[in-house]
Parts: C-alpha cells; structure tokens; sequence
C-alpha cells in the first residue's frame, strides 16, 4: 500500500476530528493545536488538495457568507476510502510500537 | 465592531490575482477570516504585515505555474498556428511574402536611417564641436542668405576673444584637385589644408604618427591609409616625401585611418593651412574673403545659445558685412545644414522623414492584407474559436492566441525580409548613392528597431483578427456548425479602399515627379546643351594664360568654338555686389557674376538681346567689358544704356563697360528664379574650357582634344565631359527620387493586388454554390465575372476619390521646390485611376473566370 504523508496523516485526522464545517480555517487551528506548530495556508491547502486527488477527501461548496466577503467555504469531507486510510495507519501506529525498548524523552 | 474590518483592497486584488485558480475563491475567504481573527486579537498593523507576508509566500507558486501553463499553452498555440499556415498554403504565401516585402522596405531605411543619423559621431568631442556660419540678410529680400564659409582670419581672431574656445581650426578645400608625385607615380586629388589643432578638435584613428604632433613641420602632410598604400605600399609611409602640386615637397608625418562614410569631411590628404597659403598666396588676413570653414572647440559647460549672442558684435568689430554669426553643433550639419558653400552634400530630414513614411505606408498596406484574409477565413477559424471557449478559454486567451499567431507569422517573414533585403540593397544604395551594408554588425545596430518592427507587425496585423474572432459566441458558432465570417464586410472595405488609395496615391506622385523630370529635361534653358565637350583645367600656368590652348584647338577643322571661363553656364556659382553711375549708394544689389572668355556666348548659342558680344574687332573690350542679362537690366532700370560703366567684384572705380544685354537664361537649376547676372570679359583666366564639336567622327575630335591638353598640361591626366550629362547630373537627386518613388510605388501596388487576389479566391470559393446554381439557371460567364469583380470595381473607385485630392495636395507641395515647373495634369490622375483599376481587374478576374468555368455540377454534388 502507498504510505501518506505525515502532514496528510494530520489533515486527515483533524478532519475526522472536527467532524463537520472542516474547512481550512478550523483544519489549521486543529492542526497547529494536535503537532503544537504554527501552519500556514499553503500548508494546509497543499496535503488538501493531494488528499482530494487521491480520493480520501472530498468537498463541496458551502453557501457564502459575508463573514468571509461574499465567498463560500470549501468544506471538507472524508470518504470510505479515507477512513480505511485511517484506520491502517492506526494499525501501522499499533504495530510499530509492539516489542519496542521502553525509553523516555529527555 | 467587527463589521468593517477587511484587508485592504488594493492587497485583496493582488492576492486575487496570484493565487493558483484552484484554490483562489475559498483561499481568499479563508484569509479573510484569519484576517479578522488577527485584526481582533493582535490589532490591524499585525493583520496587514500578515497579509501581506501571504502574497509574498504565494509568489514562487504563482510564477512556477504562469512559466508552466504559459508554455503548454504555447505549444499548443504554435502547433495550432503552423498547421494553419500549412493547410491553407495560398493564403500564408500571400501573407508572409507581402509582410515580408514590407518589413524588407522598412529594414532597408532603418538601415539608412541609423547612416544618417550616425554622421560624425564618431568624434569623440562631436558634441562640442561647433561650425561656424554666417547668416546674411539681404536687404529687400525677404530669403535669408546663409554661407557656411567664413573669412580665413575669423579662427585665430575668435580665438583670441573668447577664453571658452579651447580650440579652433580652419579649413580649406584647397582649390580643387592638385597633383601628388611620389617618385613616378601622379595622383590628381582635392586635399584639405587644416590648421594643427584640426586633429585634437576631431578624432582620426592615427595608423602612423601622432594626432597632437602631426603638423609640427609647416612642410607635414598626412594622408590616410589607403593614399599611403596607393603612393608606397607596403613600405614605411613615415618621412616618406611627396611632391605637392609642383610647389613644394611634404614630409608623411602621419597616416591616419580611411574616414568613414559618415562623415561630412571628405579627404586623403591633409596639409597644414599656413603652408597652403603661402604656397597660393592667399590673403589670409582679407575679411572679405568668404572661402573657409571654420570649427572650434568649446568648453563643454558652456551655455550655447550665451556664447552665441556675443558673435554678432565680433562680426561688426571686424566688418563681416551685414552679416550675423550663428554656430552650427557638428551632428546637425548633416541633416539640417543646407546653405551655401556645404563642404559635401548633405541629406534633407524631409527626404528621411518621406521616404521611412512611404516604407511605413508599405508596410500598413502588407499588415492589411493580413488582416482581411485572416478575417475572411474566420469561418475557418470559428469551431476552434468555439471550442476553445468551452472548454474554459477567456476571451483575452483567445485574444493572445490570435496575436501570437501573426507574430509567429512576422518572425517568419522577418527571416525572408532579411534575405530581400539583403539582395536589393545595392539596388537602394545607387538609388541613395550610399553604401550601406546588411552584416551582423549593421544587424546589431538596428536591432532594436527590428525587433520593434516585429512586435508592431504583430500587434497591429493582428489586431483586429484578435478582437474579432475571440468575440464570437461560442453558441452561435457551435449550434450551425458553420458561422458567417463575411458578416464584417464593412470595416474590410475600409482597409481595402485604404491600400488602394495609398497604392494610387504612389502611383499618381511617380507619374509627376517623371513629368517634371521631363519637363527640366526639355525646357528651353536659353543656351544649347549639344556637341559640346567641357575640359577641367587643373594646371595654374595655363589656367592663368588660356589664350594659346584656345587657338591650338581652333586649328582643328571639327572644333566650331574653343572658349573658357570661370562657370559653366548651368552653374554660375558667385555672386558680388554691382555698382553702376547713379545708384544710391546705402544699398547693395546682390547679382551673379562670372569672367568668361571671347567667343563664349556663340559657343552656348545665347541669344545677345541689346548690344553685341565680346569682339576681338573691338580692341577696348580687352580694358573692361560686361555683358549683363535682362533680369540685371531690370535692376539697372532707367539707369541702363549701353556704354554705361560697371564695377567689377565690387570694386569702387568702374572697370568696364557693359557692351551687350544676353537673354535672360536659366543660370542655376530649375528650382531657383532666373538671377540678374554679369559676365565679365577675361580671355586669359578660366577654370573650364568649352568646346562646341561638329558633326564627324566624335572620338578623333576628342583625341585631338587629348593630345593638344596633354601638351599644355602634361602632368596633369586628361579628363573631359560632354555639357548635357553634366547638366542632367544637377538633377540626379530628383531622378534618383523619382526611380526611388517608382520601386516604392511598384511594390505597394504589387503587395496591394496580392491582397485583392488572395480576397478574391476566398470570395469565389464562399460564392462556389451560388455561382453553380446561377450556372445552372443559365448565367453566362461574362456575368459571372461581373458578380465578382463588381465589389473590388466600387472600392478602387472609393479610392480615387481619397487618393486624388491627397496627391494633388502634395505634389503640389512638392512642385513649389521648383520656381519653373510642369502643370499637374488630369491625365495624370485617369492614368493612374486606369491602371489600378486594369491591374485590379486582371487579378480578380483570374478568380472570377475560374469560378465561371468550374462545373456547376462539382459545386452543387454535395448536400
């Protein structure tokens, strides 16, 4: 199977996380809160768009408000396919840390 | 609170602009709304510096994908455009040769242009280095009189007065051409005597020698490098001795490098002036002595036009009569100094301005063709067009589409333009007597002009293509699977009356500066023009006792007359100022003057109206004798009697008197008024003999000729013209003109009719049904033909009436050079109307009949 990438790994997640209304502004708090790093737009809108490209999100336009000057949100959903994505990585998570030494962080 | 707190617009429109297009519209929510996140939590100075720290993050990404796009799209355009040109061979042919010829006319005057405006640039001091000439009022006349030579005591004594001139330097032509002997070797050629400071003033390229040391010797001579190479080979030019004229002998202190051909200064031979006036005896301290050229050497903080307005009380301090001093800067002799006394002859900016208007004109009429058939096959074009637009094409994507084919088509026709011009360039150069060159070098020079040519054809031939099909509706185009593309007529019209009228315009200019030419050509000039030789005489011994060469030559039974003189009756060059009894003496009446032989009004056939001619029966003639011509009697006015005495080049007493009146005859060419004259006799002194031959074998009689000069003038080489070449050759400019004017012409008309062929081809083949089925209901062909050429027939008349008014007008303007010209006839016009319209015709008519001969039946088999 092909690997995500670690910040794909993380948009993904944030997305399931915030459940609905995941549109940029929400998935890059929620990242910036889960990796404690500040990410930028371009961050954000990079892994999306691979995401989208390859089938494990998907999105729709939302209705404009003029909060955001009379433009609509992309929202953000994931599909089937994006979480079993998910779950393999958990299972990978699971794995790799079977029969690991006990170390501590300094 | 927070309902009007947005990025600042300007910010917005930019971010708007660079954003990727898959992101642009939710991106630029997203950022607002962090906008006013921050604006709220870290105040608006820190929300703009965020904003903006955005646009620049999106730069990299936005220029990576504008160079990405760009050449996909380009790729696809070039494919698109080369198998346009390829599939409809006819058209791209007509396109590209007719751009091609135009861009040839315009690369060609570019070239000639950049010569022109080059003149001496390449003085390193060009820019402070000034002539000075005379401006003369004349009393009653309304003309100003400007002389570009001065005094030969003008230089030292302005040096003197103004500490602001560094340098000045004084120039003579030396007379005309002097004889140099090295060993046994002669050359007869015209030297310029300058003073030391000549070289520091001007820069030359010094091959042997030392600019500031050259003329430390008063007996220096320096001769450029292709003299030296004439007169020693490949020997040490340096010391080397030169006989100069049989006075005296220079020493080669220096070779310098051939002047180039622009510049206005024209030698081989340079030799120090002091010594040359010694040498001649010329009175170098005479202030009356108008023959010199003089340049100075200006600080260069000097202001000009202050330094200019204290020449005037120099001019009366020392008695320059009437006169004013202006300054002439070096780089505007060449196109805007045209007085009397030009060194060399100099380019009128009028003629430059023409000529590159005319290739411009050219030029238009090419990039209309190209716009008429590109719009005439829109429908062609219209599916792509339509196609282009669904998928998601923006109009100024179909816009740059269109342009960047007809640049692909200028770059093509660039490289053939190049080849053109390249081979008809010596065709240019006699025509322009230049030598100008197409080289990498010459290339490079004008390149930025190329490449401006290339953008303009471009942009202009393409721009109405441009604007037109990427307007089309794609609905409209799609939905009937063909479009109209003839809906335009009008605006196609337009451009065709255009070319025809620019081409009838040429046409008609062509006609009557031939007719004008004819008509110099066959004017009465009032003396005859045939059977006579013209000798130059170089040596001074005979020059100053002509009397026995003229008797030697009369013993020839083929010689009628033998006389000299110091003009030639065509070109009386001097003027003086005449005195007679009984003027008022406060003014001076300007006339023309020459010193003429006996017998020369017999050989030229002038008619004596009053009086009679020089006589030998008449010993007093030989004390003082004037013949005056009718004009000069006019002046004279109730003061004229024969007998009456005159002055001669103004001197105070009378030194003759007149004994004859000659019919007025045209003493200069035929663009100035017939001047009041006197000829003065002199039997001795001349600088031209005349000689009127009769009938029998010409080349003996030229060979007696040979043989008798070579006696009395062994040194000097035999050199001879006959009087009507010489006298065509004062309007070679205007022949030159005219033969420019009619390869101008002829091309425009040719570019033009390609354009109407091309037109018409596509018109027959839209009327392909059409013509069938009228062939069908029993149309001849001769109708056929009319249905056709009818439309083209209406526009070529549209076009006269533009055109005939515009070439009256300036011709009219250009006719006003001459003071005695030809009338602009309507024949001229029909003529030229005519022609267009038969070359017009002939090439429609090519289409027009192989529609009417194709079988209905081909035309009609499909549907």
């Amino acid at each position: 199977m092909k690997f995500l990438s670690r910040p794909e790994e993380i948009i993904l997640f944030t997305i399931l996380k915030l459940r609905k209304d995941a549109y940029c502004v929400p998935i890059r708090k929620k990242a910036s809160e889960i990796s404690g790093k500040k990410w930028s737009f371009g961050a954000v809108y990079v892994p999306l768009h691979r995401l989208e490209k390859k089938g494990l999100v998907k999105s729709y336009f939302d209705n404009p408000t003029p909060k955001r000057g009379g433009r609509s949100r992309r929202i953000y959903k994931i599909t089937p396919a994006g979480l079993n994505a998910l779950a393999e990585v958990r299972e990978l998570q699971k794995n790799m840390w079977v029969e690991a030494p006990e170390f501590s962080k300094e | 609170m927070t309902n009007e707190i947005k990025p600042p617009r300007l910010l917005e429109k930019i971010l708007q602009y660079i954003l990727p297009r898959y992101v642009g519209e939710t991106a630029l929510g997203d950022f607002k709304e962090e906008y006013e996140h921050l604006a709220d939590t870290r105040g608006n100075t820190h929300a703009n510096f965020w904003y903006f720290i955005q646009i620049i993050k999106s730069i990299p990404a936005f220029i990576g994908n504008s160079i990405r796009w760009g050449s996909v799209m380009f790729q696809n355009y070039m494919k698109v455009a080369l198998r346009t040109i390829r599939r409809y061979k006819g058209f791209s042919f007509i396109n590209i040769v007719g751009l091609a010829v135009g861009m040839a006319c315009v690369i060609i005057i570019l070239l000639w242009i950049h010569h022109e405006m080059s003149f001496d640039t390449h003085h390193e001091k060009a820019k402070s280095i000034f002539r000075i000439a005379i401006g003369n009022e004349l009393k009653g006349e309304s003309s100003q009189r400007k002389l570009v030579v001065t005094p030969p005591p003008l230089s030292p004594a302005l040096l003197a007065e103004f500490p602001e001139i560094r340098a000045s330097t004084r120039l003579s032509r030396g007379g005309g051409e002097k004889l140099l002997s090295y060993e046994n070797k002669h050359f007869l050629d015209s030297c310029y005597a300058v003073d030391p400071s000549f070289f520091n003033i001007f820069t030359f390229d010094f091959l042997e020698g030392d600019a500031s040391t050259a003329f430390g010797d008063p007996y220096a001579i320096v001769v450029s490098e292709k003299m030296s190479k004439k007169f020693f080979g490949n020997q040490d030019p340096l010391g080397k001795i030169i006989q100069f004229d049989q006075k005296a002998d220079f020493t080669v202190t220096g070779v310098i490098k051939d002047i180039p051909s622009n510049s206005h200064l024209q030698t081989d031979i340079f030799i120090p002036f002091e010594t040359w006036g010694k040498l001649y005896e010329i009175p170098l301290q005479h202030w009356q002595y108008m023959s010199f050229y003089t340049y100075i050497l200006l600080d260069p903080d000097v202001d000009i036009s202050r330094f200019e307005a204290k020449l005037p009380a120099v001019a009366k301090k020392y008695g320059i009569p009437e006169a004013n001093l202006f300054l002439q800067p070096l780089l505007s002799i060449h196109l805007h100094s045209h007085h009397i006394g030009e060194i060399s002859p100099n380019t009128y900016i009028s003629t430059l301005l023409l000529l590159s208007s005319i290739a411009v004109l050219i030029l238009l009429i090419a990039c209309v063709n190209y716009m008429n058939l590109t719009t005439a096959r829109a429908s062609a074009r219209m599916k792509e067009v339509g196609t282009r637009k669904v998928i998601g094409a923006y109009r100024s994507q179909i816009a740059r589409q269109f342009l960047g084919e007809s640049t692909i088509m200028a770059l093509i026709s660039l490289i053939l333009s190049l080849f053109l011009a390249y081979l008809s360039l010596p065709f240019f150069n006699s025509l322009a007597d230049r030598h100008l060159v197409l080289n990498g070098q010459s290339l490079l020079q004008i390149l930025p002009g190329i490449l401006a040519l290339v953008l303009f054809v471009g942009f202009f031939a393409g721009s109405y293509p441009a604007l037109f099909l990427s307007s089309l509706k794609p609905i409209t185009v799609l939905r009937s699977g063909k479009g109209r593309g003839s809906r335009k007529t009008r605006l196609r019209n337009i451009l065709v009356v255009a070319q025809f009228s620019i081409s009838l315009i040429l046409i008609i200019s062509t006609l009557l500066v031939k007719s004008q030419l004819d008509f110099i050509r066959n004017k009465e000039m009032g003396f005859d023009r045939d059977q006579i030789v013209v000798v130059p005489l170089h040596e001074p011994k005979i020059r100053h006792n002509v009397g026995p060469v003229l008797e030697e030559l009369k013993r020839s039974p083929q010689i009628l007359y033998a006389a000299s003189s110091m003009h030639l009756p065509n070109d009386v060059g001097a003027s003086t100022t005449m005195k007679w009894p009984g003027k008022p003496d406060d003014s001076k009446v300007w006339v023309k003057v020459s010193e003429v032989s006996y017998d020369f009004t017999e050989l030229y056939g002038i008619e004596i109206v009053k009086g009679r001619s020089f006589s030998r029966e008449f010993p007093s003639d030989k004390n003082g004798a004037f013949l005056i011509n009718e004009s000069a009697m006019k002046i004279l006015g109730s003061h004229f009697r024969l007998g009456i005495g005159l002055s001669h080049w103004g001197s105070p007493d009378p030194s003759g008197q007149i004994v004859g009146v000659m019919k007025d005859f045209h003493l200069n060419s035929l663009h100035e008024e017939i001047k009041p004259l006197y000829f003065y006799l002199n039997p001795d002194q001349g600088q031209h003999l005349s000689i009127r031959i009769q009938g029998g074998s010409i080349p003996d009689t030229i060979e007696f000729i040979r043989d008798t000069m070579e006696r009395f003038s062994p040194r000097y080489p035999f050199e001879y013209r006959f009087f009507d070449d010489l006298f065509n050759a004062a309007y070679i400019t205007e022949q030159k003109m005219g033969s420019m004017f009619g390869a101008f012409a002829s091309i425009a008309v040719f570019i033009a009719c390609m354009g109407v062929f091309g037109l018409s081809a596509f018109l027959a083949n839209q009327k392909k049904k059409e013509i069938g089925i009228r062939k069908v209901l029993g149309a001849s062909g001769s109708k056929i033909v009319y249905l056709l050429s009818r439309d083209l027939v209406w526009l070529v008349l549209v076009a006269n009436l533009i055109g005939w008014p515009v070439a009256y007008y300036a011709m009219n303007r250009w006719l006003q050079n001459f003071a005695y010209r030809t009338h602009i006839s309507l024949m001229t016009f029909l003529f030229a109307a005519l022609l267009i319209l038969t070359v017009t015709l002939g090439t429609v008519s090519c289409q027009a009949i192989k529609a009417a001969l194709t079988n209905p039946a081909d035309s009609l088999r499909y549907e």
